[in-house]
């Protein structure tokens, strides 16, 4: 019979703990130094002397981050392009997903083919930016929401979970006189509501996420979202060094190290105060589309 | 059937989310981006600009038709592109053409550059970046020499700064010129050695003037406070031998240099390596010897700018390279840690065995292009004649550096510019006016501007920088495609090779002088002076070299 209570077994847990509490500081330490920099003043943070804790405590670098040009703007372009990109990633990929998940559905082998053989092979960034600006989409919202709308990957994992939905309560609606679309919004739908909420969850914060697309796509910086500003602002001053080198101009523009906390610190916030409510959903969701027991 | 009430609400409630998002993603997507129309008017519409002008003003110098041009250039993080600026609404005002800008963030420019070149719909004036010169060897890019008869002003602002050759240097192998550069008119001091003033005022020591000197005052320093690194820098080697070399009188070697490994003698006329000189042997002994009395820093290699800020206002080093204007930022922090900080530049010490450094005089220190594309453009006569005046003519200069006079500047008796009464620093005038955007409106960088905002301690600095001999750049050996791939070959090896070696040439691990044969056999191996080879025959093509 087994001893759970045995002393290597209290070892084990011991070392497990300490363990965990180390990469639990490991992974907060720079956070919170990041967090203290951006409450201390200035002088302080250029100096060194802030470690754990704020020196010299202001608000300034927050309020002056606020009145930072194309601040705000960004911060609210960033929410209409992952509001809006998350709805309609939902939005495509039930409706593509739903066919595909029944067997019966004519061309099927077919479709699923080319969903899989495009996972693999793409067209590249420039006939992919040829193909985007010639719709006419470029520093258009439209651009970064609708090229990667549908993710294979996720529209796997919708169909796996759909087809685990008992063929018997579509049978029972069918009886009932409800066509293919009705059935899909009212029995299908409401029963994916765990798949939808993690894929959605997995599709918003990569569209929070992204810069890359933005920087090929946006032309107006009144249009860049948050993720670009804050690139602009950590890296762009550093990069014009060797032009400067030569020149007669001293604009070098090194953005100091408050604005740089500050900004990150800004840009985090939103994720870290909704993370908490919707771990779980990441937690059940990646695995909701395989097979159950 | 009848719907039960419950489902009633949830799909009233989603219908109304849904027409929410509809309506917020609508109003996003109908962003507020002109469409990039060549001449936007019709006559009913030119009338109207030409009558709402006032009567008084003479005629516009550009374009009598509102007309609108799109550019793209590097974003400046602390003063971002803002289409509101004082600046671009006197353009219009003048010149009747609106500037419809793209700003790039600086740091992914080159990405961004490559993706527009090679997918077309390229913006009518560019600031190129990267190896832009492979798409105007393939016809992509106006060839600007093909229509200098349209661009009087830019030849008279060559003429006068004397920078004609330098502008020629800049041809590429066809024998013609890209671009249109952006001039400085003379070298204002800008970077150098920095000293704690009032740590060398304690010590009782004086600005060194020579490298022994600079030598006895981090000696002395170490002794003031044997914890500290007297000297230290950030960004690597690469800039220590920017500023080495210009007062061991090389050019810059390593990663500051065009050329990488291989500089050009002006004596003898031609590129001799750089590496394997006995000038960057010295050099390397220098540090050598600075590293082992644990004067210099070791953690300079790797470093970043805010490591060493921290280094500088807390008093761990006293000495380094830098520009000038993080001077005040850092004093002010500096005061925390000691109420009598001074961080100061000073003049260059002078190099062993010469009697004056050598400093290089860059006119061309910037340019645009344009694309191939745009001569098809109806108005391109225009484009032309715009980019001339507003980066060349007097008026188009003086606009963008000092602005509009009786808003940003006055005129004093003498008729020499002075900034306007509510000037408080160059940064927020770019940031509000837009004016002194030397990365994108500017096509000469005045020296009444530069002169204007330097600051006050720096002004004796300057008039010995004024007095100074100044040297031509190096001349650019322009490459066939074959060679350029040669060199790339050859370079990639042989930088890592250097930097390998240098480190361990500076921390001790090999000695400068006893392994340097064995080093320079190795720079040999790899290839160091074919490479020359492959310069100095490029330069003889052009019957410039021996």
């Amino acid at each position: 019979m087994l001893n759970y209570k045995s002393k290597g077994y209290g070892i084990f847990q011991a070392l497990n703990v300490v363990f965990m509490y180390g990469v639990m500081i490991a992974c907060l330490g720079p956070f919170i130094y990041i967090l203290a920099i951006s409450f201390s003043s200035p002088e302080a943070a250029m100096a060194g002397k802030v470690f754990m804790l704020p020196v010299g405590f202001t608000l300034d670098a927050y309020i002056a981050m606020m009145n930072y040009p194309l601040f705000i703007r960004s911060f609210l372009n960033s929410v209409i392009y992952t509001s809006a990109g998350t709805f309609i990633s939902l939005f495509m990929t039930v409706i593509c997903a739903y066919p595909l998940s029944k067997k019966s559905l004519f061309g099927r082998k077919y479709l699923m083919n080319m969903v899989i053989f495009s996972m693999f092979f793409a067209g590249g960034l420039i006939p992919n930016y040829i193909v985007v600006s010639s719709l006419g989409f470029t520093n258009t919202l439209w651009a970064i929401v609708i090229p990667g709308a549908i993710n294979q990957f996720y529209l796997i994992i919708v169909i796996s979970f759909m087809q685990g939905i008992p063929k018997d309560i579509e049978d029972a609606a069918a009886i009932d006189g409800m066509n293919p679309i009705q059935t899909m919004l009212r029995i299908v739908l409401p029963l994916s509501k765990p798949v939808l909420a993690a894929i959605g969850l997995f599709v918003a914060v990569g569209l929070w996420n992204d810069w890359f697309y933005s920087l090929i796509y946006l032309n107006s910086n009144t249009k860049f979202p948050m993720m670009l500003f804050l690139m602009n602002i950590i890296q762009g001053a550093n990069a014009n060094i060797t032009k400067t080198v030569s020149s007669g101009s001293q604009h070098i523009g090194i953005v100091g190290i408050s604005a740089k906390t500050t900004t990150i610190i800004l840009v985090s916030l939103p994720i870290i105060l909704v993370y908490p409510f919707l771990q779980k959903y990441f937690v059940k969701g990646i695995m909701i589309g395989s097979i159950k027991g | 059937m009848v719907m039960k009430k419950a489902r009633r609400k949830t799909t009233a409630i989603l219908v109304l989310v849904l027409a929410a998002m509809f309506i917020a993603a609508a109003m996003a997507g109908c962003g507020s981006s002109p469409a990039p129309a060549s001449v936007a008017s019709t006559g009913a519409a030119a009338e109207q600009a030409a009558s709402a002008a006032p009567a008084t003003t003479q005629p516009p110098i550009v374009s009598d038709k509102p007309i609108e041009i799109t550019m793209m250039i590097n974003d400046n993080p602390t003063y971002p592109w803002n289409p509101d600026w004082l600046i671009l609404n006197e353009i219009k005002k003048r010149t009747n053409v609106t500037i419809n800008a793209t700003a790039v963030p600086a740091m992914n420019y080159t990405d961004k550059f490559n993706l527009i070149m090679n997918t077309g719909n390229i913006p009518d004036l560019l600031v190129p970046s990267g190896d832009w010169y492979v798409y105007a060897l393939n016809g992509k890019v106006l060839p600007v020499s093909d229509y200098m008869s349209q661009l009087p002003n830019m030849t008279a602002e060559m003429n006068k700064l004397n920078c004609a050759q330098e502008y020629q240097n800049t041809q590429l192998i066809d024998n013609k010129n890209y671009t249109l550069p952006v001039f400085t008119e003379s070298q204002i001091y800008t970077c150098g050695l920095v000293v704690r003033k009032d740590i060398m005022t304690k010590l009782n020591l004086q600005d060194p003037k020579n490298f022994d000197d600079l030598y006895n005052v981090l000696v002395k320093m170490k002794e003031y406070d044997p914890k500290s690194y007297p000297m230290t820098g950030f960004y690597g080697c690469d800039m220590l031998f920017w500023f080495l070399g210009r007062s061991f009188n090389s050019f810059s070697i390593g990663g500051w240099s065009s050329l990488g490994e291989v500089t050009y003698d002006l004596t003898q006329e031609k590129y001799v390596s750089a590496m394997t000189s006995p000038t960057f042997q010295t050099i390397l002994i220098y540090l050598n010897k600075l590293y082992k009395d644990g004067l210099l820093d070791p953690e300079l290699f790797t470093q970043d700018v805010d490591q060493w800020t921290q280094k500088i206002t807390t008093g761990k080093s006293f000495v380094a390279y830098d520009w000038t204007d993080q001077n005040s930022d850092i004093n002010t922090a500096g005061k925390n840690t000691d109420p009598a900080f001074d961080f100061e530049n000073v003049m260059d010490p002078i190099g062993p065995g010469v009697e004056n450094n050598m400093y290089v005089n860059t006119n061309i220190t910037s340019r645009f292009i344009m694309p191939s594309s745009v001569a098809e453009k109806p108005y391109f006569n225009e484009l032309l004649k715009f980019a001339d005046w507003l980066f060349y003519s007097d008026e188009g200069t003086t606009l963008s550096n000092w602005g509009v006079e009786g808003t940003t500047f006055q005129k004093d008796s003498n008729g020499k510019l002075a900034w306007a009464p509510n000037y408080t620093s160059s940064k927020e005038y770019q940031q509000k006016y837009g004016i002194g955007y030397h990365e994108s409106l500017t096509g000469v960088i005045r020296t009444d501007y530069l002169k204007a905002i330097l600051p006050a301690q720096l002004q004796p600095l300057q008039q010995q920088w004024d007095k100074l001999n100044w040297v031509p750049t190096m001349p650019t050996p322009k490459l066939t495609s074959d060679e350029t791939d040669q060199v790339k070959l050859y370079q990639a090896p042989l930088q890592d090779y250097f930097n390998k070696a240098v480190m361990s040439f500076i921390m001790g691990k090999t000695d400068p002088t006893a392994d340097w044969d064995s080093y320079v056999k190795g720079a040999q191996d790899k290839g160091i002076d074919k490479l020359v080879d492959i310069y100095n025959a490029a330069l003889a093509r052009q019957g410039k070299g021996k």
